[in-house]
């Protein structure tokens, strides 16, 4: 549970949750009980700034995520 | 000679034997040893070595060979540059009783090259992942201007030794800012040269695409023989060219948009001023430096987090907690935005580019006001609460995101310093540091000497006396 930058923009706060779980045990990283709370509070100031970079980007078209064409828009 | 004699001068009377290397370290020593307890600027002190390096300075003097640029200069380095003999901290609890490094960083090497006397290692915040240099394990560098404040950070160590004239040279490390954040809060230059300029070979890493390796003095004349010594041997030297570039017509401008959010007073008069001396002309906008700053700081949490991987599984507990659940985050974070990040950093490093084709330099606030106090947790930007650790680099995460030299320029104020970037294209080092002459020159950028320190106790002169001339019998 890798996703593109998108989706990972996109998530809701148990989405977060989840994406953290999922990425720790494809890593192999063991997080900690009492950390679970403040790595999800990272990771969701991690998606507010993905937000402002790929939303800048979509503003005029460039994909910095490398795909020809994200919004199906030609 | 007092403690605030400069570099420069140093050098010169060392090598027409005026005075001795050993006097110097010596002096030097004796005011670590007197302040630093109150300042938490070192985290090592190597006073025995340093003699011993000294001594071999004026022998060398005395047999009438060659010195280097920076005979008989104490400096000191952030505890992130490996040092022989010595484990390299990077600011980390984790890292005690490691190996130790096997040679000095090249950077160190360098400086050591050029007869500059290593005098100690200096506090940082935990793997340079912050603004503040409070270090849960080597406790918080204070504000030699006041004590009840934070250097900044990362390299605030390095920050706060210049200022107290601890050492007249420091080394530092900039990823986000750690260079020019902690040189604004404690009135002193500071250079973040271009990406790669100067070597990171045996610097512990941060983020591998991003960080840079730089130096603190009180002057840009210091700061200008410190980035020659340690500049690759054909690079183009800047002490040399200082006159050329004291007269050199400068097209200048100020960056507005992003970069003049929620600025205080002291903040905006310096700019003004530093504007007004270089007759700036209308202001810049980068249209996507707040983007930028975001995809920084995403890129920085990536690559970050993955070189700590390991520890962070299995040792999380013993990291500064203001650093590892960051670092843990970071880890986490999808490869994807990573990639995203690293795309717009081609796209916004073309933008800024396409700003220097109309300018030499562009002048830019390092931070939105004076250093807050020690223990602070937040700010306040534009009637939102934001963490100071997170946010005090939101003027300085765009510029080395694109890798541009800048030269943080301590401004005269009235009360707690404050400083502005002097940002060039990259390569451009000699126009930045022409900005800097000539704002140094017009009185308008000062490093000011902090009140109040006092003077260094006689126990502490006593003491160190007695070293030296045990030393100067084996």
């Amino acid at each position: 549970m890798t996703g593109s930058a998108d989706s990972f923009a996109g998530l809701s706060r148990a989405g977060l949750a989840a994406f953290a779980a999922a990425r720790a045990d494809a890593l192999g990283v063991v997080v900690a009980p009492g950390m679970t709370d403040e790595v999800i509070e990272n990771l969701a100031v991690l998606q507010a700034h993905a937000r402002v970079f790929l939303t800048a980007a979509a503003a005029v078209g460039a994909d910095p995520a490398g795909r020809s064409d994200p919004e199906g828009a030609g | 000679m007092g403690p605030f004699a400069d570099a420069v001068g140093i050098a010169a009377d060392v090598r027409s034997g005026r005075v001795r290397a050993t006097d110097v370290t010596r002096r030097a020593l004796m005011r670590i040893r007197d302040l630093d307890r109150r300042i938490n600027a070192f985290t090592a002190v190597f006073e025995a070595e340093a003699l011993a390096d000294a001594d071999a300075i004026d022998r060398a003097q005395a047999e009438g060979r060659a010195l280097g640029p920076l005979a008989g200069v104490p400096f000191a380095v952030k505890n992130l540059f490996d040092i022989a003999g010595r484990t390299t901290l990077a600011g980390a609890k984790i890292r005690l009783g490691g190996p130790a490094a096997i040679r000095d960083a090249a950077l160190v090497a360098r400086f050591r090259q050029a007869g500059a006397i290593l005098v100690g290692a200096l506090n940082m915040d935990e793997f340079a992942y912050g603004f503040v240099t409070e270090n849960a394990h080597f406790g918080a560098s204070r504000n030699p201007h006041d004590l009840t404040c934070i250097a900044g950070g990362s390299s605030g160590g390095s920050a706060a030794a210049v200022a107290a004239g601890l050492a007249p040279l420091t080394l530092g490390s900039d990823t986000n800012g750690s260079i020019r954040i902690p040189a604004g809060l404690c009135g002193v230059f500071g250079l973040k040269p271009t990406l790669g300029r100067l070597p990171v070979d045996g610097m512990f890493p941060f983020v591998r695409t991003l960080d840079h390796a730089g130096l603190f003095a009180r002057t840009v004349e210091d700061l200008a023989v410190g980035y020659d010594a340690g500049t690759d041997a054909d690079a183009p030297r800047i002490t040399p060219r200082r006159d050329a570039l004291l007269r050199l017509p400068l097209r200048a401008a100020v960056l507005g948009g992003w970069f003049r959010r929620g600025l205080t007073r002291p903040v905006v008069e310096a700019l003004a001023a530093a504007a007004d001396a270089l007759r700036a002309g209308s202001d810049v906008v980068l249209a996507e430096a707040e983007a930028a700053r975001s995809a920084a700081f995403c890129l920085t949490a990536f690559e970050g987090g993955r070189l700590h991987l390991a520890d962070l599984s299995q040792r999380v507990a013993d990291y500064d907690p203001a650093v590892g659940g960051r670092l843990l985050a970071g880890a986490l974070s999808p490869e994807a935005v990573h990639q995203a990040a690293l795309g717009f950093r081609a796209r916004f490093t073309a933008q800024v580019l396409a700003a220097f084709e109309d300018h030499d330099v562009l002048l830019a606030p390092i931070t939105l006001g004076p250093a807050p106090p020690i223990g602070q947790e937040t700010m306040r930007l534009d009637g939102e609460e934001i963490s100071i650790r997170k946010n005090l680099g939101i003027f300085t995460q765009p510029i080395s995101f694109v890798g541009a030299p800048v030269i943080a320029a301590p401004v005269r104020t009235a009360g707690m310093p404050v400083g502005v970037q002097i940002i060039a294209a990259p390569g451009r080092e000699d126009l930045a540091f022409a900005a800097a002459f000539q704002l140094a020159q017009r009185g308008v950028a000062v490093s000011p000497a902090p009140a109040g320190l006092g003077a260094v106790a006689p126990s502490v002169a006593q003491s160190v006396a007695r070293e030296v001339t045990a030393h100067g019998r084996s």
